[in-house]
């Protein structure tokens, strides 16, 4: 389960979260944003998002 | 159907590249992910003046929002530079721009399609032999450029380019505001401690009426807020009483741009090859210029496609790389100024460019001056004189 979650009413799918993702966890389209189970939770996206769109996923570890 | 070249990204670089090529009889497909050209806008939309843009495509008034008459600087409460800058350049309609970029291609006999993510690349034995999609179909191209931007998935295909580092990456967020805030056809600046730490705040004035107000950060510090928050403390101070659209953002590489930008057939433009100012965060010119530069290279009949698409990474290398250096090496040391610093530079900037400059005749700099600037701010500039050796 990725360590991360991206609020989509928050998101502007700018595709930022994506850029910084070193695994390509980040899934982005028009009007959805996913980060998939390929997330190893470095948290680049949480520290990038210029929206604050990214949360953590409550329970995982920093 | 085998292709020429498949471009994925069809925004100003994958667009405009396409119509160059496309017009020379290259079978061209773009691809893009977004359902529309141009939208939404994530960009402040300033660029160069019509004389710049001349050089590169036919200049469409459609396209231009309003004329930039100079330059504002605000350092907190204070404003420290105003300039008039005759024909210091346009603020595009960026999506009405984009479109045209689009319309020129298909009259060309490019092929666009629209909700179409790449989610690969093909290859074989001998190199890679086009894109794969969502969809699980496949595009079949001898050139493939990466022009996706600032995530650029086909240059991390490729090996071209990595992920970003998030100190790597210029995070904005922006309003389109109806105001008369600022809205005197200069670019305003705002930056200090007060507005925003380590980046700046933007007004730009639109057509109509509008202007774009927007905060920028260099990098991502966990220790400050983010973008988004410095934009609303921005705009709640300065426009309590204007009513607030939907909040946009985005992403522009400060990296500078990889010794490569191909590798085998495939290439990488715009801000996928991190042709961005590091400063201004500024890329719309270099994107064309790249393109116009690629187009070039690729439509010479001078040895294999690889060994051209070598030639427009050196030529791009030579010509632009010291540039983006010094660009570089100035954010830095503007970075690492406190506000009092930041003051006198910007007074002694202004006044080593005195007299109104008038960017629509040839600019000749004032060398002498800016000498005895880099000698003045040598303590500052000292410790990031390493970037230009890089």
């Amino acid at each position: 389960m990725p360590a991360f979650t991206i609020d989509q009413s928050v998101c502007t799918f700018c595709a930022g979260c994506s850029s910084v993702c070193p695994r390509q966890a980040v899934m982005i389209r028009d009007d959805c944003a996913e980060i998939t189970d390929a997330c190893t939770g470095c948290g680049h996206c949480f520290q990038f998002c210029p929206v604050s769109a990214v949360t953590r996923v409550e329970g995982d570890a920093p | 159907m085998k292709y020429d070249a498949v471009i994925v990204g069809a925004s100003v670089a994958g667009l405009y590249l396409g119509m160059r090529l496309a017009r020379n009889r290259w079978r061209v497909c773009i691809v893009d992910r977004r359902r529309e050209i141009g939208l939404p806008v994530r960009c402040a939309e300033a660029t160069g003046n019509r004389a710049e843009l001349a050089r590169l495509l036919p200049v469409d008034e459609a396209w231009i929002a309003r004329e930039v008459s100079g330059i504002s600087v605000q350092l907190n409460r204070t404003t420290v530079v105003r300039r008039d800058i005759p024909d210091a350049g346009i603020v595009l309609r960026r999506d009405t721009f984009e479109q045209y970029l689009a319309r020129l291609g298909l009259q060309h006999g490019a092929e666009l399609r629209l909700n179409t993510p790449a989610v690969g690349l093909t290859q074989d034995d001998n190199g890679y032999t086009g894109i794969r999609l969502e969809d699980g179909s496949r595009i079949e191209a001898s050139l493939i450029a990466g022009a996706d931007g600032c995530e650029s998935l086909v240059g991390r295909w490729a090996g071209i380019t990595g992920p970003l580092h998030p100190a790597e990456a210029f995070t904005a967020a922006q309003y389109t505001l109806k105001s008369d805030f600022c809205n005197d056809g200069l670019m305003h600046f705002f930056v200090g401690a007060g507005n925003i730490p380590r980046g700046y705040i933007w007004v730009f004035p639109k057509a109509d009426g509008l202007i774009s107000v927007g905060a920028g950060l260099y990098g991502c510090n966990h220790d400050l807020p983010k973008a988004g928050w410095y934009l609303d403390r921005f705009v709640s101070s300065h426009l309590p009483e204007v009513k607030r659209g939907p909040k946009s953002a985005g992403c522009v590489p400060i990296a500078l741009c990889p010794h490569a930008l191909c590798r085998k057939n495939v290439m990488v433009v715009g801000d996928a090859a991190r042709q961005v100012n590091p400063l201004t965060a500024g890329g719309i010119m270099n994107a064309l210029e790249a393109s116009l530069l690629a187009a070039e290279k690729l439509l010479s009949s001078r040895g294999s496609l690889e060994a051209r698409l070598r030639s427009y990474s050196k030529a791009w290398y030579r010509r632009f790389r010291l540039e983006q250096k010094v660009f570089m090496m100035l954010k830095e040391t503007y970075l690492g100024l406190p506000d009092a610093g930041i003051e006198s530079v910007l007074t002694a900037a202004s006044s080593a460019f005195s007299g109104s400059v008038d960017r629509s005749r040839p600019f000749i700099f004032p060398y002498l001056r800016l000498l005895g600037l880099g000698i003045r701010f040598l303590p500052h500039l000292r410790p990031h004189l390493r970037i230009l050796a890089g």
